[in-house]
């Protein structure tokens, strides 16, 4: 008996560790399908982004659509959907996870299961996806199968005795692969004649057609003419084109139908219209009820970002515009530093996320940025009983207004090799962590449970992390709800004047250090001028550390006669360049770099 | 009028400081490059000029038939008033009785001479052929001939140099009594042996604190011996202040002949080429630059607050015809506020302060 459309389709993703070899193997299915042409492959084609290329992670979800034709003589259609790789995108991982029935788990055999990986494969788990292990890069000398198998078994508690134990380097066995996604992972078994029910797990912007929605249809059937409605934000549009994912393009089909992956193509102008998440139905014959498990994404990092030369003010906010239609999650509003002059503050789903759209800015805008510390989002209670978020240091109510401050609390999950035990530990407890809980995965590996405070680790935690666990460490967190906390708003003052730029909040008892480190930084990047400048870190009125850069002693041009003037106005003229780009604080003049050294202290 | 520069490539040995264009040995080029500067010359006919500076490299390093043959076509060929000052820089060494008498009559009234220090292990550190003992009896004889308008060049921050070997340096210039010195603050530049010296950390200099007390001392110290400091590194007796080179600083016309040599010309700057064999075979345009409006500005300022009498707001309405304050009127205002400009009698001038960070203050005058 032959078989239905639906059992000839597998949804699935693929879950690893950084470096672990997801792209990878992507490229390798890619090719194992004959989709792209090996004259096309460009190494980890679905990474497209460069920053992807080159920090090796997964920013953006991406899907493809691969035929195969199995060892049983069927054709079968594979989509694949790749998911972002980091805590950051927690959010738009479950709803990729969502979108499949299956998971290929990459375990790298000589490093062995990662946080993050564990993490994910929990996720997966939760949505009730077939987990098909798969051992990479069994090629390495380092290679340790058996204990990878022993372990993927022993924590995740599936069998792995039969998964496939690969190179997707070299191609060993990476046909393997594609005949478990058929034999496994089950097909997708929606109800055709149901009212649709699309999953949104992805969009981006295309200026000739508007926002590109990437769906997977549940139940139903949905084609071009159709008038559809987005059942959490109630935005309707009529669709103009539905299709295919090819890996080179967007391939037009005639229509969706359950347990499909694709693209519709409605005229959408504003991405905020298509939630990752949201459930795509009809007006016509609607569904009941959403798809579970939307969730509207809250920035948890904040920071303000100025244009270095203010006249770049216009060019920042068109460069935010230009990422925001791609990036729902990146929220900006317009704000204003006495230091910094008109800039923007803007709100992020973490640290890696704020890295990102920083880089971009930066590369793709060509645009020269100065940003403040990342903050987090307080709550203040004030003594009239107002309560306030606060995610701007400057906005902070004087404190006799203030009763007490909450901070947001992470449970943080942090695998690591024995050996590194005590420094990952030294290090939480640095960073006002209360320790929860800690298992054995095996006799080398120990995992790590601890409370800390969000504003600990948006700064540097991870690289302190890295450095003291010569990388082996891997960490996982979820936001963990507020604490009431003892913490105070530090200023610093140049030449007695306050650098709103730099003011933040920390907790009392580390702020002394803080303030004292904050100073020592400021005064190695800020250059000597024509008088002396008083560096003070300092708590409401009361001063905490000081540090003086020493007046501008010497700077001369002894000689300049008629053969000099050329040359020597050239040096006065980048002189004069380099006070440009200076802020003016006051009186003081600051080097952008400023700004940006007191954000990794350690 | 014009001020007329001449460059003499040539030196015996190049001291180790030196970034100037200037070629050891090459005696066989002498009487090529002085037939090349009298033909250059040639274009300038019957221009009038109130200055004459020939500088170097080593000006008493060609030999005396040579500066004979060229001080003769500086007079035939230029009008030269009857106050014209006129200059050549002498190094000790180099500087015969031929030779002097060569320049008194070829109308020379202003010797300077490169003395930097009067401490052997500087000289020699330095690169200079001469000692202190040299360079005493070389002035000590400019005189015998004559000359009575006479410059020594001094440095300070040198390697080795101390406030006690600086103080006896400035002593023994001061026992010669010139008429004018020129206290210079060493300045590195790029690509000198002594840069890569002073990079491989074969010395030490002093400190910018140290040389700034030098400096400070200089300035008290050639003041009580009744030099005026009239630039930022220029000390003279009154009324024999260096002609020639305020006409850089107050940016008015000069020419300049020879290799590298700069000038200034109806509000172009033009240049040489710095390829001797070049030169010699008569091309000597290399670039040339319009000056405009707003280089004419900020030109006339970090040039004219170079000297200690700073500029004048009636002059720079002269030239420009606009109010001084419209252009410059923020930067003046701030600096006058913490010190570091002046203003009386209708010129604006640096604080003594603030000369030894006047780059700081004059980089604020680019527009």
């Amino acid at each position: 008996m032959s078989k239905t459309r639906q059992e000839k389709i597998r949804n699935f993703c693929i879950i690893a560790h950084i470096d672990h070899g997801k792209s990878t193997l992507a490229d390798r299915l890619l090719e194992l399908t004959g989709e792209v042409e090996l004259r096309d492959m460009e190494d980890q084609l679905l990474d497209n982004m460069d920053l992807e290329r080159e920090r090796g992670i997964t920013i953006k979800a991406h899907a493809v659509r691969l035929k195969y034709k199995a060892n049983d003589g069927e054709i079968y259609t594979l989509n694949l959907i790749d998911t972002p790789g980091h805590v950051d995108f927690n959010y738009e991982v479950s709803r990729s996870l969502a979108a499949c029935e299956g998971a290929i788990l990459i375990v790298d055999a000589a490093q062995g299961i990662e946080a993050q990986t564990l993490a994910n494969t929990y996720l997966a788990l939760e949505h009730d996806l077939e987990i098909l292990p798969v051992i990479n890069k069994i090629d390495l000398p380092s290679a340790r199968p058996e204990y990878v198998i022993r372990e993927i078994e022993d924590i995740i508690g599936i069998p792995a005795e039969d998964a496939p134990q690969i190179s997707a380097k070299t191609g060993l066995n990476t046909e393997k692969v594609l005949e478990e996604i058929v034999n496994k992972i089950p097909c997708p078994n929606g109800d055709e004649d149901a009212p649709l029910k699309a999953l949104i797990f992805d969009s981006y912007y295309d200026s000739y057609r508007g926002v590109i929605v990437y769906v997977r249809v549940k139940d139903g059937c949905l084609k071009a003419g159709d008038r559809i409605k987005m059942m959490q934000t109630g935005a309707q549009f009529d669709v103009v084109e539905v299709g295919v994912l090819h890996p080179n393009g967007l391939i037009p089909s005639s229509e969706l139908s359950a347990g499909e992956v694709g693209y519709i193509a409605a005229s959408i102008k504003n991405i905020r219209d298509t939630q990752v998440g949201d459930t795509v139905t009809t007006v016509e014959n609607p569904a009941k009820e959403p798809l579970p498990g939307y969730k509207k994404v809250n920035p948890m990092v904040f920071c303000g970002i100025y244009p270095a030369d203010g006249a770049q003010y216009e060019d920042l906010q068109e460069a935010l515009l230009k990422l925001q239609l791609n990036d729902a999650s990146l929220l900006f509003e317009p704000e204003t530093s006495v230091a910094l002059g008109f800039g923007f503050r803007c709100g992020f789903l973490g640290l890696l996320h704020m890295e990102i759209i920083q880089e971009r800015l930066e590369r793709e805008y060509n645009l020269d940025l100065v940003t403040t510390a990342p903050s987090v989002i307080y709550r203040v209670h004030k003594t009239n009983g107002d309560i306030l978020m606060v995610d701007n240091p400057t906005n902070l109510p004087p404190t006799v207004e203030i009763d007490y401050m909450e901070e947001p609390m992470v449970n943080a999950d942090i695998m690591v090799p024995v050996d590194y035990v005590g420094n990952v530990m030294e290090l939480c407890q640095e960073r006002r962590g209360v320790f929860k809980d800690m298992k054995y995965m095996e006799e080398t590996r120990a995992q790590i449970f601890y409370e800390l405070p969000l504003n600990e680790i948006v700064y540097d935690f991870f690289d302190a992390l890295k450095s003291r666990t010569k990388g082996y460490a891997s960490f996982d967190y979820e936001l963990a709800g507020y604490k009431r906390s003892d913490l105070v708003k530090l200023d610093i003052l140049l030449n007695g004047d306050l650098v709103d730029a730099l003011s933040f909040i920390v907790h009392k008892d580390k702020a002394y250090a803080r303030g004292r480190r904050m100073a020592e930084k400021l005064k190695d990047a800020i250059p000597r001028q024509l008088f002396e400048v008083p560096i003070q870190a300092a708590i409401g009125n009361k001063i905490i550390a000081r540090e003086t850069v020493r007046a501008l002693r010497k700077d001369v041009l002894a000689k300049c006669y008629g053969g000099d003037i050329t040359r020597k106005k050239k040096l006065l003229e980048k002189q004069k360049e380099g006070k440009k780009r200076m802020r003016q604080v006051g009186s003081v003049e600051v080097p952008q770099e400023a700004f940006m050294s007191v954000l990794k202290l350690d | 009028m014009v001020g007329v520069y001449i460059h003499i490539p040539f030196c015996l040995k190049k001291c180790k400081y030196c970034d100037f264009v200037s070629f050891e040995g090459k005696t066989s080029c002498h009487k090529a490059y002085i037939e090349a500067l009298i033909a250059e010359m040639r274009k300038y006919e019957g221009m009038e000029a109130d200055s004459v500076f020939i500088g170097g490299g080593t000006p008493t390093a060609i030999e005396a038939d040579l500066l004979e043959k060229l001080l003769k076509a500086c007079n035939s060929n230029f009008i030269l008033s009857s106050n014209c000052e006129f200059s050549i820089e002498a190094n000790p060494k180099t500087l015969t009785d031929e030779k002097l008498s060569v320049m008194k009559k070829g109308g020379i009234n202003r010797i300077s001479v490169g003395v930097q220090s009067f401490n052997d292990h500087e000289l020699c550190v330095l690169g200079r052929i001469h000692t202190a003992e040299d360079a005493y009896n070389t002035v000590c004889g400019i005189k015998e001939y004559g000359f009575s308008n006479i410059n020594i060049d001094l440095m300070f921050g040198l390697p080795f140099q101390t406030a006690d070997t600086f103080a006896h340096s400035l002593n023994m210039a001061a026992k010669c009594n010139p008429t004018h010195i020129s206290c210079y603050s060493l300045i590195l530049e790029e690509g000198t042996i002594l840069e890569k010296e002073y990079g491989s950390g074969k010395f030490t200099l002093p400190s910018e604190d140290e040389d700034r007390r030098m400096y400070d001392y200089a300035h008290e110290f050639l003041h009580s011996y009744g030099y005026g400091q009239y630039e930022i590194s220029n000390f003279a007796k009154a009324g024999v202040e260096c002609t020639h080179n305020i006409k850089y600083w107050e940016c008015m016309d000069y020419i300049g002949l020879g290799v590298c040599a700069h000038s200034l010309l109806d509000g172009i700057r033009f240049c040489n080429t710095d390829d001797l064999k070049a030169y010699i075979s008569g091309e000597t345009k290399s670039e040339s630059l319009i000056l405009t409006e707003k280089d004419k500005m900020e030109e006339f300022m970090i040039m004219g607050l170079r000297m200690r009498k700073g500029i004048s707001e009636h002059e720079f309405f002269r030239r420009f015809g606009k109010d001084i304050r419209k252009i410059y009127g923020n930067v003046l205002d701030t600096h006058i506020k913490n010190g570091f400009i002046r203003y009386a009698d209708g010129r604006y001038r640096l604080s003594f302060e603030a000369i030894s960070v006047s780059n700081s203050v004059l980089c604020d005058f680019i527009l």
